[in-house]
C-alpha cells in the first residue's frame, strides 16, 4: 500500500511537468499581453512598452521563459501577481480554502440530495416518485449552470423581497456581508444560492447514476440470496445493495471534481465569491501569467489527488481490487 | 411421520403479458415430508426455479404466485404477512442457489456473511463466532478461522459453493432448497457436494428438494423424483420406480440422454426445444417431441393421474396401458439399442505434433510474482481423422491446450507443429491459411456470439475472411452450412438472444464448419447447456466426424462425455499428462489413480440410491506451487515415499500409456468401487 501511494506519488510529478509545459504554451499563445493594457495609453512611448516588457523578461523566447519558471518553482518560489503584486501563493493560500468552503458544501448537499433520491427510485421503480425524479433529473442535467445562476439571482435576490425587511430575500454575491459582526445565518444565507447552483446538474446526475447502479444491484443474485436468508428490508438494502451500488459512484466521484472545479469559476464569477475560481477569471483577462501558472498548477494537483483518494477509497471498499 | 413439511396444491407463477397473464408455472401440486430428499427434474425454462423459488415466497413483482394451497408445517406461505416471511427464510426454508459466484455478496468475507445470516435470526452476539465456526466445520470448508476471513474471489468454486451451503445451514432450516447445487462443478466437487446433502438428511433429519436437469444428479440420493415440463410436474414416483421404468415419454428421453460412461450406448438428446410460456403447443406440451404420441395427445392435455400406486403421470399413452411400451425408437429421431456407430478410425498420419510443450503465466505484482505452471512439458500427437478428448478438472491445464493448438496463445518452451510446420513460423498467408484449417468451438454459447451479428452475419464474416466463396455467393453457403448443422433456415435472420443455448451452440458450429476447416477444436462444448441438449449437439459432433471427415479434439472435465465422442483420451493433472488411452480402455480400465477417481466420481443414472464415491480430496493443489515428484502424489490414495521424490514418466505402449510408479490394481477395483451393471442395457 505505502509502496503503491510512493509509486502513484512519484508517478504524479513527470505529469504535472507535462501539464505545466502544455498549459505555459497554450496561455503564452494567446494574442495580447500584460502589456496589452498599456498600449492604448498616450503617455507610454513605444520605448516605455519595450521596457516593462524587459523588466517582465517578456523579451525572451518562450521556453527561456518557460525553464527559468520551471526553475523557480522547484525552489519554491513561484513568482509575483502582475496585478496586485503579491506573491502568487499569497494570493492563491487566501482564496483557496474559500473555494473548498464552497466547493465543500455544495458536494455534500449534491450527495445528500442525489444518492437517497436515486436509491429510492431504483427501489419503487416507475412508480410516481421514480418518474418525477428522473424527469427532474434530467431537466437539471440539460440546465445551463450559468443561466440557472442568474435566473437565481433575478428571482431570490432582485424580484423576492424579505416582507419583514423590505431587503432583498436572498444575497446575491460575497461571501459574507461587509461590516456586519459574524453570524451564521448571515454565513448559510449567503451559500445558499451558489450552492444551488452548483448542485442542481451534479446532484440530478448522482440521482441518475444511483438509480441506475442500484438497479443493477437490486437483481444480482446474492441480493436474492440475502432475502433467502431472511435478512431484514433494511439490512438487504443498505448492507447488501448500497455497499455494492456505490462502488461506482467513487469512480464518478473523482472524475467528478474537476467539474466542480469549473462549476466553481462560473458560480463564484456570478455570485462574486472570492474563491479560486474568480482569480482565475480575473487573472486570466489580466493576463497575469504567473498567477495563471500558479492556479492551474494547484488545480491540476489537486485533481490528481482526488484521482489517487479515489482509488484507494475503492480499494478500501472493494476487496477484489489488489493495489499493483 | 406426521403430515407433509412442504405442501403444493396446483400452484401457479404468472407473469403480466401484455394485458394478459403467461403462467410458466401452472398447476405443480407435490409434498416433501420431513427427512425426505425429492428431486425435480426438467430442462431449463420448465418453471423448476420458479417452484423453488415460489416455496419461499421469493419470488417478486411483477409476477403473481397463486395456490390451492401452499403450506409450510402449519404456516400458509400464500397468506403469511412479509415479517412473517422474512422469519421463516432461513430459519426454516433456506436456499442453496445455482451460481456460486455470483450468489455470494462480492464485499463481505464469508464469514461476516454467516455472522449476518445468524444475526438476522436474532442469535446473540456472542454465539455468532463460535456458531459461524460450528457451521463452517460442518460443511466441510477448509481451515474455518482462515477461510472465514476470506472474501468469495479468493475461494475456488467447490469451496464457494461450501460458503453458500454454510450460509444455507445457519440457522439448521428445516427444508432445504438447493437449486442446480453442482451444475456448475467439477465432477470430483459435484460428488463431494452429494455426500454432503446426504449426510445432512441422515444427521439432522433435513428435508432437501433437489433441482437439477440432469437425471444422474438426482439418482443417487433422492428419494422421490418430480420430473417438470413446461410447467408442469409430468411423472412423479420413488427414484428407482422411476429411472427402471418411466411412465411419462419425458423422463425416458431424459434418461436416454445422460452420457453413460460404462455402457457403450450412446446418448440421445430430445429433439427441439421445451416451448416457452408464450408458445406452448395445444394438447400435451410435450407432443411435438414425443415418440409415443398418439391423435389424443395433440387436442387434450393429460392430467396427472396414478398409473401405478405411488406413481403418477400426465400421459395419455401410458395411463391407457398402465405403462410405456418398450418400441425400438425412443424418440422419433433416435434409436436407441443400435450399435455405435464409430467414425473412420484414425490415420498414422499426425496433424498435431505437441513436443515439450510448457505455458507458465505470470501473475502478481513486482515484488510477490507467482508463476503459474499451466502446462509442463506436454507431449502428444493429434492423428488426421480421429477424436481426441482432452479430461481434468479446472486447473488442470486443458483449456490453454486447446488455446496453444488454436494459435491463440503461444507456448513458454516447446514446439507445436501442424501438418509438418512450426506453429512459431507461420506468418502471412499461410497463418491465415492455418487459422482455416483449424476452428475451435468455445464452452459458453451466450458470450462468443456477437449479440449485434444475426446469425447470418457472423457466418459471413467467416466466409469473407478467407475467401471462401466468390463475393454475393454467401447466402448459399450459410444455407448449406446451417442445414449440416441441423438449423433450418429461417435462423439466419435471427440475433442470438432469440435463440435457446442449444441452437446457439449449433451457430457456433455452424460458423466454425463454414470454411471448411480440417480440424474443430471444442472447449467444453456442451457444459453449459442441458443434459438434453448435449446429447443433441455431440450426436451433431459425431455426424459432422463422419461426413465432413474432421479431425475432433474435445475438452471436457465430464469423463462419461468424452468417452461418447473420442477414440482416444489424455488426462490432464496441474499441466502434466498422467495417461493416454483408446477411449474404451478407459472406461472399464483407467491405470492413474487420477483418472480412475476422475471416473468412478461420475455419478450414474444406473446407480439409484448410490453416490459416486469420494476417493480424493476434492481441491487440487496451487498450480502455482505444483508438488515436487508426482504432482498427484498430495492426494493420491497409492501414494508411497518415492512418489514425492521422483517424477514418474510417461511410459506404455501407444494403446495405453501412464505415468505412475504405482498404477491402480486389479483388486483395487472391486474394493475402491464396484462397477455399476448398466441395469437397462441388455433391455
Amino acid at each position: 500500500m505505502t509502496r503503491y501511494l510512493a509509486r502513484r506519488l512519484l508517478e504524479a510529478v513527470p505529469l504535472l511537468i507535462l501539464i505545466s509545459v502544455a498549459v505555459f504554451f497554450l496561455i503564452n499563445i494567446i494574442p495580447g499581453g500584460p502589456t496589452a493594457a498599456y498600449e492604448n495609453n498616450p503617455h507610454l512611448t513605444p520605448q516605455d512598452l519595450a521596457r516593462i516588457e524587459r523588466e517582465l523578461g517578456l523579451n525572451q523566447p518562450i521556453y527561456v521563459r518557460y525553464v527559468r519558471w520551471l526553475g523557480a518553482v522547484a525552489h519554491g518560489d513561484w513568482g509575483y501577481s502582475l496585478a496586485s503584486r503579491r506573491p502568487v501563493l499569497v494570493e492563491i493560500g487566501e482564496r483557496l480554502p474559500n473555494t473548498i468552503y464552497l466547493l465543500g458544501v455544495a458536494f455534500a448537499v449534491t450527495l445528500a440530495l442525489g444518492i437517497p433520491i436515486g436509491m429510492l427510485s431504483a427501489l419503487r421503480q416507475y412508480s410516481l416518485f421514480d418518474h418525477t425524479s428522473t424527469t427532474l433529473a434530467f431537466m437539471g442535467q440539460s440546465v445551463p449552470i450559468f443561466w440557472f445562476g442568474l435566473i437565481l439571482i433575478i428571482v431570490f435576490h432582485v424580484s423576492l423581497r424579505n416582507p419583514l425587511t423590505g431587503l432583498p430575500l436572498l444575497p446575491g454575491g460575497g461571501m459574507y456581508t461587509l461590516g456586519e459582526p459574524f453570524s451564521v445565518w448571515d454565513r448559510v444565507s449567503h451559500l445558499i444560492l451558489p450552492v444551488s447552483m452548483l448542485t442542481l446538474a451534479t446532484a440530478a446526475q448522482y440521482v441518475r447514476y444511483m438509480r441506475a447502479s442500484m438497479l443493477e444491484v437490486v437483481h444480482q443474485d446474492y441480493i436474492r440470496t440475502a432475502r433467502a436468508k431472511g435478512a431484514g428490508g433494511r439490512r438487504v438494502v443498505w448492507r447488501h445493495a448500497f455497499k455494492n451500488a456505490a462502488l461506482p459512484l467513487v469512480t464518478v466521484i473523482a472524475l467528478d471534481l474537476p467539474t466542480l472545479f469549473s462549476g466553481a469559476l462560473f458560480t463564484e464569477t456570478i455570485f462574486s465569491w472570492p474563491g479560486m475560481g474568480r482569480l482565475f477569471y480575473d487573472s486570466a483577462l489580466r493576463f497575469d501569467y504567473a498567477l495563471l501558472m500558479g492556479i492551474i498548477m494547484v488545480n491540476a494537483a489537486l485533481i490528481i489527488l482526488s484521482n489517487l483518494a479515489a482509488d484507494v477509497v475503492y480499494g478500501c471498499l472493494d476487496p477484489r481490487i489488489r493495489y499493483v | 411421520m406426521s403430515g407433509p413439511l412442504l405442501r403444493a396444491e396446483n400452484l401457479r407463477v404468472g407473469f403480466p403479458d401484455g394485458g394478459t397473464w403467461v403462467y410458466p408455472v401452472r398447476g405443480v401440486s407435490f409434498e416433501i415430508g420431513p427427512g425426505e430428499i425429492v428431486g425435480l427434474v426438467g430442462e431449463s425454462g420448465s418453471g423448476k426455479t420458479l417452484t423453488a423459488l415460489s416455496c419461499s415466497r421469493l419470488v417478486g413483482p411483477p409476477a403473481r404466485v397463486s395456490a390451492d394451497a401452499l403450506g409450510l408445517g402449519d404456516v400458509d406461505l400464500l397468506r403469511a404477512s412479509e415479517e412473517t416471511l422474512r422469519a421463516l427464510r432461513g430459519r426454516r426454508i433456506a436456499m442453496i442457489p445455482q451460481d456460486p459466484l455470483t450468489s455470494l455478496h462480492p464485499s463481505l468475507t464469508i464469514g461476516a456473511q454467516i455472522n449476518d445470516a445468524l444475526a438476522d435470526h436474532g442469535v446473540p452476539r456472542g454465539e455468532r463466532r463460535r456458531r459461524v465456526l460450528e457451521v463452517m466445520e460442518r460443511v466441510g470448508l477448509p481451515d474455518p478461522p482462515g477461510t472465514l476471513r476470506r472474501y468469495p474471489h479468493e475461494l475456488s468454486g467447490g469451496t464457494r459453493q461450501r460458503a453458500i451451503i454454510g450460509l444455507a445451514l445457519a440457522n439448521a432450516p428445516s427444508l432445504l432448497i438447493a437449486d442446480e447445487p453442482t451444475t456448475a462443478l467439477d465432477a470430483m466437487i459435484q460428488a463431494q457436494i452429494l455426500h454432503l446433502l446426504a449426510d445432512l438428511r441422515a444427521s439432522w433429519q433435513m428435508s432437501i428438494l433437489l433441482i437439477s436437469h440432469n437425471l444422474a444428479v438426482v439418482a443417487g440420493v433422492c428419494d422421490r423424483l418430480l420430473v417438470m415440463y413446461a410447467g408442469r410436474i409430468v411423472e412423479s414416483g420413488p427414484t428407482a420406480h422411476v429411472l427402471a421404468e418411466p411412465m411419462h415419454p419425458y423422463t425416458r428421453a431424459l434418461l436416454d440422454a445422460v452420457p453413460r460412461l460404462e455402457s457403450t450406448r450412446r446418448p440421445h438428446g430430445i429433439p427441439g426445444a421445451p416451448p416457452t410460456p408464450w408458445n406452448r403447443p395445444p394438447g400435451c406440451a410435450y407432443h411435438p417431441r414425443c415418440g409415443y404420441r398418439v391423435e389424443r395427445c395433440q387436442g387434450e392435455d393429460p392430467p396427472g393421474a396414478p398409473v401405478r400406486p405411488g406413481r403418477l403421470a400426465a400421459c395419455w399413452v401410458s395411463q391407457a396401458q398402465g405403462a410405456l411400451p418398450v418400441i425400438g425408437t425412443v424418440s422419433p429421431r433416435g434409436a436407441s439399442a443400435e450399435p455405435a456407430h464409430r467414425s473412420p478410425g484414425p490415420t498414422a498420419d499426425p496433424l498435431f505434433e505437441v513436443t515439450g510443450v510448457t505455458r507458465h503465466f505470470t501473475v502478481g505484482p513486482a515484488w510477490k510474482r507467482e508463476v503459474i505452471h499451466a502446462l509442463d512439458d506436454v507431449n502428444l500427437r493429434v492423428h488426421r481423422g480421429e477424436s481426441l478428448g482432452i479430461v481434468g478438472e479446472s486447473g488442470s491445464g486443458k483449456s490453454t491446450l486447446v488455446r496453444l493448438l488454436a494459435l491463440l496463445d503461444r507456448p513458454t518452451r516447446g514446439r507445436i507443429s501442424y501438418a509438418g510446420e512450426d506453429l512459431a513460423q507461420l506468418r502471412g498467408a499461410r497463418l491465415l491459411r492455418f487459422r482455416r484449417r483449424v476452428q475451435i468451438v468455445f464452452q459458453d454459447p451466450y458470450s462468443s456470439l456477437d449479440p449485434r451479428y444475426t446469425v447470418a452475419d457472423t457466418i459471413r464474416e467467416a466466409l469473407v475472411t478467407h475467401r471462401i466463396c466468390p463475393p454475393g455467393e454467401e447466402g448459399a453457403h450459410i444455407r448449406e452450412v446451417l442445414d449440416k448443422v441441423g438449423l433450418s433456415t429461417h435462423f439466419a435472420g435471427r440475433y442470438p438472444h432469440e435463440l435457446s443455448g442449444g441452437q446457439r451452440q449449433r451457430v457456433c458450429i455452424a460458423r466454425a464448419l463454414a470454411v471448411r476447416p480440417e480440424v474443430l477444436l471444442a472447449d467444453e462444448p456442451v457444459s453449459a447447456l442441458d443434459v438434453s441438449i448435449q446429447a443433441q449437439i455431440l450426436e451433431l459432433f459425431e455426424q459432422l466426424r463422419r461426413q465432413e471427415r474432421l479431425t475432433l479434439v474435445v475438452v471436457a472435465h465430464d469423463l462419461a462425455l468424452i468417452r461418447q465422442v473420442s477414440d482416444r483420451v489424455v488426462t490432464l493433472y496441474l499441466g502434466k499428462v498422467v495417461e493416454e488411452a483408446r477411449a474404451d480402455v478407459y472406461a472399464v480400465r483407467p491405470r492413474h489413480p487420477y483418472t480412475f477417481a476422475l471416473s468412478r466420481s461420475v455419478p450414474s443414472v444406473d446407480r439409484v440410491g448410490e453416490l459416486p464415491p469420494v476417493l480424493v480430496r476434492a481441491e487440487p493443489p496451487s498450480a502455482a506451487r505444483p508438488p515436487a515428484g508426482c504432482r498427484f502424489h498430495t492426494r493420491c490414495f497409492n501414494a508411497q515415499p518415492r512418489c514425492s521424490r521422483d517424477e514418474p514418466p510417461l511410459d506404455g505402449d501407444d494403446g495405453h500409456r501412464c505415468a505412475c510408479f504405482y498404477p491402480v490394481a486389479d483388486a483395487q477395483y472391486a474394493s475402491l468401487a464396484p462397477p455399476a451393471v448398466d441395469a437397462r442395457a441388455g433391455r
